[in-house]
């Protein structure tokens, strides 16, 4: 009796398998409402794995990261005329841990009438663009004119405002690659959350971390860069829309980029399939 | 003192923010790994429940020809089955065409005609629904197009007794189109194949969604029938069904094709009917929720009231920009060191991540591959959603009394070309059978 109620709340291998079994032999793919990947150990320890391992690899390498930093800003700097100071902020966790990051150390000069004149052109510049942009186009537009309001707030902020600024350029530079190294060492705690517990290939795992990761190496430095030489060039003014538009929001989109792709990737668990469409 | 007042104000923006960051990832984690719950699927015989299918039709001569045909070629049986158009006030040629499809299918087309009363779906669905004989009674909006199986799969759950409402999975069908269908066919993924199939996982709150869906007509008595003032009538039925005992199921498996809006405009004034209608429905039942009915269980409540939320937080979002922006240029620093350095970090990484991770996984849980490639663009639907969603939000409307603001018929523009179906059937062609596209991928 208790087998026999055993066997209708758990079917054995065999009926499970007959069920998927078509009437010429093969497999009947599920329907997509119902495909499901398994937690099995060995998923949860490889995602856990990979993670924590992506984790203490990128750390281990952010000294590493941040001499190369220094090296390209010891070159970039002279070749963009922006001098060739290069300053470090320094990070430490008691003894265990310590790492120096690198920034330029150039001046982020005052508004003057110059730049105010400049700055607000480009703005109002900004406004009319959206203006003229057709329909399709309204989330640019909107963009363009968030960006042209943030823009505009700046600008009212230092016609009435007294120096200092609160945000001298290098301490900005060097709080903008610093939050970008922490971004860095998540990006493997984010994959493991949202990309390897999913049906890939081991390679293909690793290709997208070194991909996002790589990409990020060698983006921030000339983020940093682009971002002193235009605040060095028109001001202060420039500054807070860079820092909301242009900061971290740029590498959050490059990592969600890259993601998109590697999802469309093949896997070996989830069928393709070809439904309504042909560009699904 | 200032900045103090504003910061508070920030960390509880970010307060908000993480708890829906938390339901993204719980949800779509359970979609992947939990236990699908969709116990009504297996269902294929029994002794089906009579069916009454009503189509709300405001000047729907391009699609009502096409629904109707999709209906008619549906495998429920045939005397189990009637379909009621409902025409309200059309001034194109909707009603020559429900006129002409009862006279060709008399007995299994029974026209409700309105002239008069309220105007908008709630209202015509109250009329129409009211004298009822069928036991169940399902809903379609007017464009979209049932698969020949969808009825069978949508009535299966009210075998059991407790189930008060059904919903089925929309998806649309003119995804290639523009950018913007292309989004729209994301944003559906994720809200149906995360989203819906979580909480029916969960046993939390799946929403009844107006169309694709039906109501047993003794719960829709023991609610009190529609309210005709309700701006989103299928959300207002789901919190008066659960605030009764009802059950409300998902069906991820029955899937029905939808057009959806082509163009940023009419997308615009669809999602802004929605925040209209969702904030309607916040205003009357989050402090019945928040009382903790007997027959909810805890989770149910919460997830209750942040579905009940989910429009209010746009603005709550551009509030918390508004008071970034404000902080920093009054100089406020967090105290700098390693853990705030990730905190920070973390809130951007993941924070920001957690959308994009719960569309891309419906949509590779699809079984799609080439439209995920377009995940950053989401981002640009976001803004626009963002925007349009606060204004509807701080509109007057939003929070007006119901009779003050009265409900009406919004529509969404129509983009098939033609009443080719309607066209047919004038030659005397027969073309019950439903359309090409209708039929279910497998």
């Amino acid at each position: 009796m208790s087998s026999a109620t055993g066997s209708l709340t758990r079917p054995p291998r065999e009926v499970a398998q007959l069920r998927l079994r078509g009437a010429r032999g093969g497999i009947i793919p599920k329907h997509r409402s119902m495909i499901r990947l398994r937690w099995t150990p060995g998923r949860a320890t490889r995602a856990a794995l990979l993670a924590l391992t992506g984790f203490a690899g990128v750390m281990a390498a952010l000294p590493a990261v941040g001499r190369l930093w220094g090296g390209l800003f010891q070159v970039a700097l002279p070749a963009l005329g922006l001098g060739d100071q290069v300053g470090w902020h320094r990070i430490d966790v008691g003894s265990l841990f310590s790492i120096a990051i690198p920034h330029p150390v150039v001046a982020g000069p005052w508004p003057g009438t110059g730049h105010f004149i400049g700055v607000g052109g480009f703005a109002a510049l900004l406004v009319v663009l959206s203006l003229l942009l057709p329909g399709r186009f309204l989330p640019m537009r909107y963009f363009l004119r968030f960006l042209a309001a943030i823009q505009t707030v700046s600008i009212g902020y230092f016609a009435f405002a007294t120096p200092p600024f609160p945000y001298p350029l290098p301490g900005y530079m060097g709080g903008l690659l610093a939050a970008g190294m922490a971004v860095l060492a998540l990006v493997p705690i984010a994959l493991g959350l949202g990309f390897y517990i999913f049906d890939h290939t081991l390679w293909r795992q690793l290709l997208l971390t070194v991909l996002v990761l790589g990409h990020l190496v060698v983006l921030l430095p000339l983020q940093a860069l682009s971002h002193t030489w235009l605040i060095h060039h028109a001001s202060l003014l420039v500054q807070p829309p860079l820092f909301f538009v242009f900061g971290l929001l740029v590498e959050i989109l490059v990592i969600v980029g890259f993601y998109g792709w590697a999802m469309s990737w093949e896997g070996t668990e989830i069928p393709r399939t070809q439904t309504l469409g042909a560009a699904r | 003192m200032i900045r103090d007042i504003l910061a508070i104000g920030l960390w509880s923006v970010v307060a908000v923010l993480v708890t829906y960051t938390l339901r993204h990832y719980l949800f779509t984690l359970n979609r992947v790994f939990g236990r699908q719950r969709q116990p009504y699927v297996d269902i294929g015989v029994g002794d089906w429940p009579r069916v009454a299918v009503y189509v709300p039709c405001h000047n729907e001569e391009k699609v009502i020809g096409g629904m109707l045909d999709a209906l008619l070629g549906n495998d429920y049986p045939a005397d189990r089955f009637y379909v009621v158009p409902i025409d309200d006030r059309s001034t194109d040629g909707t009603r020559q065409i429900i006129e002409d499809y009862t006279a060709r299918f008399p007995g299994r087309i029974r026209p409700f005609i309105r002239s008069e009363g309220k105007p908008g779906k709630a209202a015509a669905l109250s009329d129409a629904t009211r004298e009822a004989e069928a036991e169940v009674l399902m809903v379609f909006d007017a464009d979209y197009l049932p698969g020949p199986n969808l009825l069978r799969q949508l009535a299966a759950p009210f075998f059991d007794p407790e189930v008060g409402a059904v919903m089925g999975r929309v998806v649309p069908h003119n995804l290639n189109r523009t950018l913007l269908t292309r989004l729209l066919d994301l944003e559906r993924s994720g809200g149906y194949q995360v989203d819906q199939q979580a909480r029916m996982n969960l046993r939390l709150i799946p929403q009844y969604g107006g169309t694709v869906g039906g109501v047993r007509r003794s719960a829709l008595r023991d609610v009190g029938h529609w309210n005709e003032d309700a701006l989103a009538e299928d959300t207002d039925m789901t919190y008066r069904l659960i605030l009764r005992g009802w059950q409300v199921v998902y069906q991820n498996r029955s899937e029905c094709y939808e057009e959806v809006p082509e163009t940023w405009p009419t997308r615009i004034r669809q999602i802004q009917r929605w925040t209209r209608g969702h904030n309607q429905c916040l205003r009357n039942y989050a402090f019945p929720l928040l009382g903790i009915p007997r027959h909810l269980r805890f989770a149910q409540v919460i997830d209750g009231v942040l579905l009940l939320g989910v429009f209010a937080v746009a603005p709550v979002l551009l509030l918390g920009w508004g008071l970034a922006t404000a902080l920093y240029f009054m100089g406020y620093e967090i105290r700098p060191g390693l853990i705030v350095l990730f905190a920070v970090a973390s809130y951007s990484t993941l924070g920001n991540f957690a959308a994009f991770f719960e569309v891309a996984t419906a949509v590779r849980l699809d079984g799609s591959r080439n439209r995920v490639r377009l995940l950053p663009f989401v981002a640009l639907g976001f803004l626009v959603n963002l925007l349009a969603v606060s204004r509807a939000t701080l509109s007057r409307r939003s929070w007006l009394a119901p009779a003050a603001a009265g409900p009406t018929w919004e529509k969404t523009e129509r983009y098939r070309a033609g009443n080719d179906n309607a066209a047919n059937h004038a030659a005397g062609h027969d073309t019950a059978g439903g359309p090409a596209g209708g039929g279910q991928p497998s």
